[in-house]
């Protein structure tokens, strides 16, 4: 009887430690995703701030007035000024001589079409990219550009203003989940800020 | 003879539960340690980051003439006053090859050297992987190896990734696992775009 | 024996708790090191955007002097502070982005600059052509430099990019520089009249000084007269009559100030004009009459462009209306405070 109830009290034993087990490595690979995700969500913040205000300024052109931004509605690429829409979802690949691979061996890169299509920030407004990680796969990223009240750039406006939030959201199954096991996605935000002057 | 039947009966029943014991004890003991691992993997990958991010992004500051002296996928050599103390230091990166880690288990790490006005250090983040790429304003990737001046002012944006591995193996019954984390990011020093952004 | 199994048992929960202890503290110690990167990453976006926001306020506040930006804000779940030194016409502004309980510093160092500002070539600098230039009583016209009350002929100007005395009118052929040499005996500089095409196109100007503009003058109609500036606080002003000619703006009364005047369309000074500084004459159909008893005097600068220049400058005084050069005048005007912004010299992270 004694042995019998030393293998019940056992086998809780296992379940709990094994319980423990699984999650402490499911926890190390969250961390791991979610510090992947927060480097390619960075990479793509600053990508889209370094780009021109509005479309109105990149020849040079200085606007004096938010009613010459571009409205909110027509925001993305615009086809009339030339550029090129990516309806795709963006994925950077290196081509190995006919095949493409998402990974580096020895092939020709070909970068994200962004970064050849786009030359302001509201462009990448619907913008979507595939990432590859070695070890974890694709990530899904998304962006968003408002306008925001410039006193208060947590609120976004229907008018247009001098300032344009950023947001960009990194998603991967293998990020950390609520309670409920939703996956938490990345999201970062920032603001591209119009000034006619700089240096 | 039932006393000897149950005496060998006894003896069979605890023997499982030592096996059982043992068993789950060698799970827990590989889980321990490839959790350290992955634990001092995943601090050596973060402390890399931020060390990079914390010089690249100080690439060319206050520096009046060439700021990046050159440029190839595993080295880098740039002035910078780093400590914004008004003195230009030259900083170089490359890394060492892996025979200069042969203390380590893994035999693909190599060190990370860096170094300042201050000394010189080699680091050991457990590497297995340090690739740089250059772009230019336009975004295009830079050919390399960037040498004359006119193409160090080329770069606008410097791509880092890098893989990092534990020093040392988990070995199981079944395979040998190496604890690793991939680090990727596309940088924009300040001083070699407009400071604008 | 059973006995020795639950104690075997037992003794194994007890060592694997405590093993099970270690794990989930070294995993809290994992997942502290990369909620501190996350956190990092915030902190500096943050910061970011406080140098950003900061260099925003101080461009909404031109007009005041040594202006200081908010000393705090928030974005998106964080939080940042600011803190400016100034000393001349060098800022520097340090922005600490706090998200959570990590914080991360940019330091930058801010220069205070001019914005373009036209290329001045003579005391009258023409960039349209034909012209038609009625110069009648003493109405003069004077390259030579003069301090910046158009009283003293002067040999030196703070701006570093003086060169010397301009001509009375610059030009854009020979024969508009004859129509202007023939206008008036009163008419001085070095030479007196010269072909410079290279006189600044304004209306590449217009939009910084309509948009900046202190008062704008745009009712077609007679206009009682008015001071637009001070010496110590020069100010950007706008009339603005249109278009079609047959709308004009007359100010029948004085007309003094400093700074900027910009002007389109049919305007005319018969009260009498006192300005020092840069006058930019930019529409398409341009007819200024500076016609005044008095000495209507200009001081400064006048650039007119257009399709074609019609200046007229009468003066029944002894003296006679007077357009005079000063560099001195045109370096006030330039450096008025809506027309300078802090430009970006060192950003430290």
């Amino acid at each position: 009887m004694l042995i019998l109830g030393a293998f019940v009290l056992l086998s809780l034993l296992a379940l709990s430690i094994n319980q423990t087990l699984l999650s402490t490595q499911t926890i190390g690979l969250e961390m791991e995703a979610n510090l992947t995700a927060l480097s390619i969500a960075q990479s793509l913040m600053d990508e889209i701030t370094t780009q021109e205000f509005d479309e109105r300024t990149t020849t040079g052109v200085k606007i004096y007035s938010p009613l010459d931004m571009t409205l909110a509605a027509s925001f993305g690429p615009l086809v009339e000024a030339g550029e090129t829409p990516i309806t795709w979802v963006d994925s950077a690949y290196y081509d190995l001589g006919g095949t493409t691979k998402p990974y580096d061996n020895g092939g020709i890169l070909n970068d994200f079409r962004s970064k050849a299509y786009y030359d302001d920030v509201d462009d990448y407004n619907g913008y979507r990219r595939k990432v590859y990680d070695y070890r974890m796969g694709y990530f899904d990223v998304d962006v968003i550009i408002e306008y925001v009240n410039e006193t208060t750039p947590d609120s976004t406006s229907t008018d247009r203003t001098n300032q344009k939030r950023v947001s960009v959201t990194v998603t991967q199954f293998n990020l950390s989940k609520n309670q409920a096991g939703v996956v938490l996605s990345v999201v970062l935000k920032d603001l591209a800020v119009y000034r006619r002057f700089f240096q | 003879m039932n006393i000897m039947l149950d005496y060998i009966a006894s003896m069979l029943i605890f023997g499982i539960l030592i096996l059982t014991i043992a068993r789950v004890q060698s799970n827990i003991n590989t889980t321990l340690y490839l959790n350290t691992q992955s634990i001092i993997t995943q601090g050596n990958a973060t402390s890399l980051a931020r060390q990079i991010e914390w010089d690249f992004l100080k690439i060319g500051h206050r520096v009046p003439g060439q700021k990046i002296i050159y440029a190839d996928s595993t080295r880098l050599r740039f002035r910078s006053d780093l400590e914004n103390r008004h003195f230009i230091d030259d900083v170089r990166y490359r890394i060492l090859s892996t025979s200069e880690l042969s203390a380590t288990f893994n035999p693909r790490d190599f060190p990370l050297e860096r170094e300042t006005g201050s000394g010189t250090i080699k680091q050991n983040f457990g590497l297995v992987e340090f690739k740089l790429h250059y772009i230019d304003s336009l975004f295009r990737p830079i050919p390399m190896p960037i040498t004359t001046e006119s193409a160090c002012a080329q770069i606008k944006g410097i791509y880092v990734s890098f893989r990092v591995e534990a020093p040392e193996p988990t070995v199981t019954a079944v395979d040998t696992q190496w604890a690793a984390i991939s680090w990727q990011k596309l940088l924009f020093p300040r001083n070699l775009n407009s400071l604008y952004y | 024996m059973g006995r020795a199994a639950m104690f075997v048992v037992m003794g194994f929960g007890l060592a694997a708790g405590f093993i099970s202890m270690n794990i989930r503290n070294a995993t809290n110690l994992l997942t502290e090191s990369q909620v501190g990167y996350y956190n990092y990453s915030m902190a500096r976006n943050l910061a970011r955007t406080g140098v950003q926001r900061s260099l925003r306020y101080i461009d909404m506040n031109p007009g005041i002097p040594n202006y200081t930006p908010p000393t705090s804000g928030s974005f998106n779940g964080g939080t940042y502070t600011t803190s400016t030194t100034q000393s001349g016409d060098t800022m520097w502004l340090n922005v600490n982005g706090v998200y959570a309980d990590t914080s991360y510093l940019m330091k930058t160092k801010l220069l205070k600059s001019t914005k373009p500002f036209p290329a001045v070539k003579g005391a009258v600098s023409i960039r349209a052509s034909p012209i038609d230039i009625n110069m009648t009583g003493q109405a003069g016209v004077d390259g030579r430099n003069y301090d910046s009350s158009g009283t003293n002929l002067d040999s030196d100007c703070p701006d570093p990019s003086f060169t010397g005395d301009k001509p009375g009118f610059a030009v854009m052929n020979s024969t508009d520089s004859a129509e202007a040499y023939n206008a008036s005996s009163n008419i001085f500089g070095n030479p007196k009249t010269k072909i410079d095409t290279t006189t600044s196109d304004p209306s590449a100007f217009i939009d910084e000084y309509t948009s900046n503009a202190d008062t704008t003058i745009n009712t077609p109609g007679t206009h009682s007269g008015g001071t637009y500036g001070t010496a110590e606080f020069p100010k950007i002003t706008v009339v603005n009559a249109g278009e079609d000619t047959n709308f004009a703006i007359k100010f029948t009364g004085g007309f003094t100030g400093y700074g900027i005047l910009a002007i389109n369309g049919n305007v005319q000074f018969s009260g009498g004009i006192d300005f020092k500084g840069l006058i930019v004459v930019y529409g398409k159909n341009n007819v200024v009459d500076f016609t005044s008893t008095g000495t209507p005097k200009i001081v400064g600068g006048l650039i007119v462009a257009g399709r074609a220049a019609n200046v007229t400058l009468k003066g029944t005084g002894s003296v006679g209306a007077k357009i005079a050069y000063s560099c001195d005048a045109l370096f006030k005007a330039r450096n008025l405070s809506k027309l300078r912004y802090y430009g970006v010299l060192e950003w430290y992270e």
